[in-house]
């Protein structure tokens, strides 16, 4: 999991961004993660339906395709290993004979299945929050229901998350260059001791913050400031309305 | 659809009282403390380490923010830390939120710290044994969330439960030996040189035993069930699907030497094997519960 | 509040501070007495470990002192006063990346006045302006601060309190680690403060530059109280406390300073 992408593409004018404000755009990616994510089993209609507001979608955005792809790709192994075992496990008539394993029609229209859905619902949030400022998505969050501590645990941590992995560089380099090519008992305490002095310095860093916020007049729960200009939520509810009347059209094509 | 909204609601419920619990703790420090542990976890987690053939991993840190933090801290770091891949870094899906907070934060940091306090408890005080303490902890975590999410996918109905059960299982079983050498090793240098960071820098009062032992209980319970469930739901055409357990494996290459013929006979045997592992986990635990009451009673009549 | 530099300055007055860390063997602070009238710039300055930072917590109640008592204006600094206390002054601390711990520039320096309870519309414009003060007003705002270089985060976290309209500031090493131009930019901005200012610093000659009165602190005990001519002209009790002008590196120490201080040495 690497923060260089953080904010890549957020400051690009967009469709998606002019219309949307950060906390329409959460409920956008919840919808569409839904409607992709939770579409019934064969439902193959109303899947093709999320997909073309995904492709839409990234049109919106004004994202190039080449990067979305790349940083959808990262999720796959999520989902990808248990989809591969299904061709296997899945009993029904015969598709393929590879050697001694036989793959199932059943088993691989399943794994595709969710290889799509899975990618679909990946997509779109990435899409949605690509445009997206990380600082003005941990404000919109307050729109939900998570607890304040929490909260307080994404803001503070995607503050100081960059700070301590400079300084865990600075360890891992020091390290490096003392260690050489030591054995590999030696190598795992090295990361282990490693670890450790990274807890130590969250943990110094976190009583030195808690001070300052102290200083400024701190009590509990970090506050927050009325988020960017107000935009009407037409667009939102209508893509939000379309997505929810595609999944129940799913629900409908699998019963009917 | 069902399970997605379950495990939901379930995380939801735990987590409100999990910040509840860090807040009566921490107090006006709360904030402060968790966003630097969730920092720090962000910071670990970037960092990939050889696996086994060629693959790389990072450390979960369950166990370890636990141990520092405390249970219901670290709980709610791999909150935190999960909210943000779902969202901020899109990497993984927002819809398996709940089930993946019950996987990585339940079973990850709180049943962890449930299994490194028992064993703490039982195995008594001393940096070795503590450092030890939270590996074996951090293995077991690890292998209990692979199982966990198996049996969410299973019960989902994305592959059938025997099988996806035994996967990730299998598959944590190997993720969680980096985990916890590393979560040992570190567990180590930090007793050493700052014991006094540990959530729990004295010795673990035998009393306290009770809750941990409840957590760790629940979570083995909790596979169980799953487990005999689908045993007992799957019975006549389970053998075939367990078999893909074993095709599974062999895919993953992870397996070796089951010839695939024969594998009729062979699977009895693995299923069993699951059974009675989780058997021997179960009452492990209900040993290590008698037992520390039992200390606990004899420590508490020498004090009198 | 706000209106114009219409800032009320608050005197600083320090009585018989004496404090030590749990299991140090030697108190941080002993018997340290000082008083700042509204309005004055006064540096605190010595060597690494003479109690510097452990003074300016007591100043705003992060440390309750073992022995004696600090008062901003008329008012003391006890635990039913802390409220108010840390309204009135603004301390800001060594490492801008503890000061700006909020995800973005504007949120940091909209925490103060959120904390004290003004709305958001006004704590932003209030944040706005502080931002502004500090020659930050071109700054994206809504940006996090790790973009900003060293002497951008040093201003940054300087707004942090500015936005707070404290009548003291307290600065625990503002002009270290940065160059020659961000140090005389801070240098700048603080001279011009209407506040009444606490520098502390190992830097006697940034000391001077913006404070016209210089106290050294050694071990716990406030050594001198001087002028800043006064002080940078007396280099046998800079040398004496570990302390260095610039000059000296190339030059060499004066002298009559070296013998000084040779001789120093060999009595001990």
């Amino acid at each position: 999991m690497g923060f260089a992408h953080l904010d890549r593409y957020a400051d690009r004018p967009s469709w998606l961004g002019r219309r949307t404000t950060p906390e329409q755009r959460l409920w956008i990616a919840l919808a569409a993660a839904v409607a992709a994510g939770l579409m019934p089993p064969g439902a193959w209609r109303a899947l093709a339906a999320v997909a073309l507001i995904v492709a839409l979608g990234v049109w919106a955005a004004s994202l190039p395709a080449g990067a979305l792809a790349r940083r959808v790709a990262h999720a796959v192994p999520f989902f990808l290993l248990p989809a591969l075992a299904l061709p296997l496990s899945v009993p029904g008539p015969v598709a393929v004979e590879l050697g001694p394993l036989a793959l199932s029609r059943t088993g691989l229209t399943k794994a595709a299945e969710i290889v799509v859905r899975a990618t679909l619902a990946v997509s779109a949030v990435t899409v949605v929050i690509s445009v997206t400022r990380a600082a003005d998505l941990l404000s919109a969050l307050d729109a939900l229901p998570l607890p304040r501590l929490v909260k307080s645990s994404l803001a503070l941590g995607y503050r100081y998350v960059y700070v301590l992995n400079d300084e865990l560089e600075r360890t891992g380099r020091a390290l490096r260059s003392r260690l050489g090519r030591a054995s590999a008992s030696r190598y795992w305490q090295a990361r282990a001791v490693t670890l450790a002095h990274l807890v130590v310095r969250a943990h110094a860093r976190g009583s030195r913050i808690h001070a300052a916020m102290l200083s400024r007049g701190y009590r509990d729960g970090l506050p927050t400031l009325q988020p960017a200009p107000s935009v009407s939520p037409v667009w939102t509810v209508a893509i939000v309305s379309l997505l929810a009347a595609i999944w129940l059209a799913g629900l409908i094509e699998v019963r009917g | 659809m069902p399970v997605a909204a379950t495990t939901m609601v379930a995380a939801g419920a735990l987590t409100g009282y999990a910040a509840k619990r860090a807040q009566a703790r921490l107090d006006d420090r709360a904030a402060p403390t968790l966003g630097l542990a969730t920092a720090a976890v962000f910071a670990a987690q970037a960092v990939n380490f050889p696996v086994a053939g060629g693959t790389s991993g990072h450390l979960l840190g369950g166990v370890l923010v636990a141990v520092v933090f405390g249970p219901w801290a670290g709980y709610l770091v791999m909150t935190a830390v999960l909210v943000a891949q779902a969202l901020l870094f899109a990497d993984g899906g927002l819809t398996a939120l709940g089930a993946n907070v019950l996987n990585m934060a339940g079973a990850g940091a709180l049943v962890g710290y449930g299994i490194y306090r028992a064993l703490v408890t039982l195995a008594g005080d001393g940096t070795r044994r503590r450092s030890l303490a939270a590996a074996v902890a951090a293995y077991l975590s690890t292998v209990l969330t692979g199982a966990a999410a198996g049996l969410e996918l299973g019960l989902s109905g994305v592959a059938p439960t025997a099988l996806s059960l035994g996967a990730m299982a299998s598959v944590h079983a190997i993720i969680g030996v980096p985990e916890g050498v590393i979560t040992g090793l570190a567990v180590w240098a930090l007793v050493r040189k700052r014991p006094d960071l540990l959530f729990e820098p004295q010795a673990v009062s035998p009393g306290g035993l009770r809750g941990a032992a409840v957590l760790a209980g629940l979570g083995v319970v909790a596979i169980l069930a799953g487990l005999l469930s689908i045993l007992a739901s799957a019975a006549p055409d389970g053998l075939e699907r367990v078999a893909i357990d074993l095709g599974f494996a062999e895919a993953a290459s992870s397996w070796e030497g089951a010839p695939f013929s024969d594998y009729q006979a062979w699977l009895p045997g693995t299923a069993g094997t699951l059974v009675a592992v989780l058997l021997g986990v179960a009452l492990l635990f209900a040993g290590v519960a008698a037992t520390a009451r039992a200390l606990a009673r004899a420590r508490a009549a020498r004090q009198n | 509040m706000s209106e114009g530099t219409g800032v009320k300055a608050w005197g600083v007055e320090i009585i018989g501070l004496t404090y030590g860390y749990p299991g140090a063997a030697a108190p941080a602070l002993s018997d340290v007495t000082l008083s700042l009238a509204p309005g004055e710039h006064a540096a605190i300055v010595g060597p690494n470990g003479a109690g510097k930072s452990t003074l300016l917590l007591h100043l705003n109640g992060i440390l309750e002192p073992a022995a004696g008592s600090v008062r901003i204006g008329e008012l003391s600094v006890t635990p039913p006063n802390l409220p108010e206390i840390r309204v009135r002054i603004g301390l800001v601390f060594q490492d801008p990346d503890d000061q700006l711990f909020m995800p973005t520039l504007l949120e940091d320096a909209a925490f103060g006045p959120l904390c004290q309870g003004t709305s958001p519309q006004e704590a932003e414009a209030r944040a706005r302006r502080a931002l502004e003060s500090v020659g930050l007003g071109h700054v994206d705002a809504r940006r996090p601060a790790h973009h900003l270089s060293g002497g951008e985060k040093r201003r940054a976290a300087l707004s942090t309190v500015l936005s707070m309209d404290p009548g003291v500031l307290a600065l625990d090493e503002p002009s270290a680690g940065l160059d020659g131009r961000g140090r005389r930019t801070i240098a700048e901005i603080l001279r011009a403060c209407p506040q009444t200012l606490i520098l502390v610093t190992h830097d006697v000659e940034f000391a001077a530059a913006v404070c016209p009165r210089i106290l050294l602190l050694d071990g716990g005990r406030l050594i001198a109280d001087r002028s800043a001519d006064a002080m940078l002209g007396d280099t046998d009790l800079l040398l004496e406390h570990g302390l260095e002008l610039a000059g000296w590196l190339r030059e060499g120490v004066p002298r009559g300073a070296a013998r000084e201080s040779g001789t120093t040495d060999g009595r001990r």
